[in-house]
């Protein structure tokens, strides 16, 4: 499911209160620089539903990217789902460090997985060479 | 002179009575990651998990590298079960490449798998164990899990990393007298694990210090997304083998584990119940494998998928662990992302170990069936 941003909140509530999703398996960002965009992928499933058991639900939303990122200060921010979804907060954590997408409205957006002086851009962007390669 | 320090190196307003403690990176009851707990005597008032001491990047290098060279260094994560990491990402490069796995191999698959869980599972018990101070319980869970690396061994050629599963299969064939021994040392498994019941599960001291401890209930175990036996241990009946049936578990017979009580006796008993059931899907599957019939399809040489992506999870020993990949026609993919149990586990973190004693800790901790290098993957 695809959604623009501006939306993803209402639509996330949704998600929860009719269709009865209630957590988040993971949130990934994919980069796509040809497009000038980040794109955030929510896969989301239930435990409460037992029709729902098998599936998962994965809700997509694109984010412009600037070509230099500066996290926190660029035009790549979000809603944060964690009002609606508790269990994304570490996943958006690592989104935050790993793409420089904002989430607006997160408690907690500190770096969670890489060092703390790390100063290079957000590592999982796809101008991010490893070195060598 | 106010220079900005980068975030989490700043300083800290020293309190009179709330003292800060660092447990981690290097001490080993908390394996390779930090908690930064603030104390309150011998309470613990809050606790920060600060992960990331062993984060190698694999999803980074994953986008470097084709569909079968990502094999040997994913399953990196989480070595001791190899075969469960794979499995997803078989599964989910199957899917892109729309190919068929060969029903024999589809069975070893499972084998191994559970094999595996009960070699993961049984060093989690060993470390367990021996940080309630039950040494016995640190070499009983290390001796026989050398019958399943030994087991593994025979399948796959490796003790530890097996590299065991590609898309479209398995690597190579079981060797010919297998099947006697994997039913004769899951027979021996089943009896060891009773006498484990009587000296772990139903010592006093053991319950004493794990009842009650660390009580997760139902509705934040799944407000909070947990997975696996942190999840079943308070009484959510949800395991992927189940719900989601892949390859051959539909056809295979066994229960779901679940307990109601939520503490972190409950949680360090479920990963224990799960081996009992593992080893009733392996005789299982060993009765209902062909026995003899391909492993492995064929693949073209550097496959590629289609402009698609492909999100796929299996039941590991820490819970669900999901692959997501998206291709866009190349022979790498174009991002792997890696969902692990343990990264999900995480967040209860700072929600058990909250007003538990500090001497707690590590019961609390370790229940959680966490695997610090797989979370940070």
């Amino acid at each position: 499911m695809n959604t623009k941003k501006e939306d993803i909140l209402d639509i996330a509530a949704y998600i929860r209160d009719e269709l009865k999703f209630d957590h988040a398996e993971s949130v990934a960002g994919v980069d796509y620089p040809s497009s000038k965009e980040i794109e955030v992928v929510y896969h989301l499933g239930s435990y409460t539903e037992p029709q729902l058991a098998k599936q998962i639900l994965s809700l997509a939303t694109r984010l412009p990217r600037e070509d230099v990122p500066n996290p926190g200060e660029d035009r790549t921010r979000m809603t944060s789902l964690r009002d609606i979804f508790y269990s994304v907060e570490f996943h958006e954590r690592e989104c935050f460090e790993m793409f420089g997408v904002y989430f607006e409205g997160h408690p907690d957006n500190r770096r969670l997985l890489l060092p703390e002086d790390w100063a290079d851009i957000p590592p999982l962007r796809k101008d991010f060479k490893i070195k060598g390669r | 002179m106010t220079t900005q320090l980068p975030p989490g190196m700043q300083l800290e307003k020293v309190d009179d009575r709330i003292m800060t403690l660092n447990v981690g990176p290097q001490h080993p009851g908390s394996g390779h990651m930090r908690l930064i707990m603030k104390v309150d005597g011998d309470f613990i008032v809050s606790c920060d998990p600060d992960p990331g001491y062993v984060h190698r990047g694999e999803e980074k290098m994953a986008e470097y590298r084709n569909y079968i060279q990502n094999i040997p260094h994913l399953e990196r994560p989480v070595i001791h079960d190899s075969c469960n990491i794979l499995y997803p990402y078989c599964l989910a490069v199957e899917d892109l490449l729309a190919i068929e796995v060969p029903e024999r191999a589809k069975y070893i698959r499972v084998m191994a798998s559970e094999l595996n869980r009960c070699v993961y599972t049984l060093y989690w018990l060993a470390i367990y164990g021996i940080f309630l101070g039950h040494s016995t319980m640190f070499m009983w869970p290390m001796g026989d899990r050398e019958l399943f690396i030994d087991l593994l061994e025979a399948m796959s050629g490796a003790r530890v990393t097996h590299a065991y599963f590609v898309p479209g299969g398995i690597r190579n064939d079981i060797p010919a007298n297998f099947e006697e021994r994997c039913l004769r040392q899951v027979n021996y498994f089943e009896k060891r694990l009773k006498e484990y019941e009587d000296i772990f599960y139903q010592n006093p001291v053991l319950k004493q210090r794990t009842e009650g401890a660390g009580i997760l209930s139902k509705i934040d175990a799944i407000r909070l997304g947990t997975t696996g036996s942190v999840l079943r241990a308070s009484g959510v009946d949800f395991d992927v083998r189940k719900k989601e049936p892949y390859d051959v578990y539909e056809s295979l017979d066994f229960e779901t584990q679940v307990l109601r009580e939520g503490d972190s006796y409950a949680r360090s008993r479920v990963p224990y119940l799960d081996m009992l059931e593992s080893c009733r899907i392996i005789r299982d599957a060993l009765k209902k494998m062909p026995k003899s019939g391909s492993v492995r399809t064929k693949l073209k040489p550097n496959p590629k998928g289609g402009n698609d992506e492909a999100y796929r999870r299996v039941e590991s020993g820490r819970g669900s662990l999901g692959m997501y990949i998206v291709s866009d026609s190349k022979t790498e993919p174009y991002r792997v992302k890696i969902s692990v149990g343990s990264f999900r586990n995480l967040i209860c973190m700072p929600y058990l170990l909250k007003g538990e004693k500090l001497g707690n800790m590590p019961a609390v901790y370790w229940s959680l069936n966490y695997w610090p290098v797989e979370a940070d993957r």
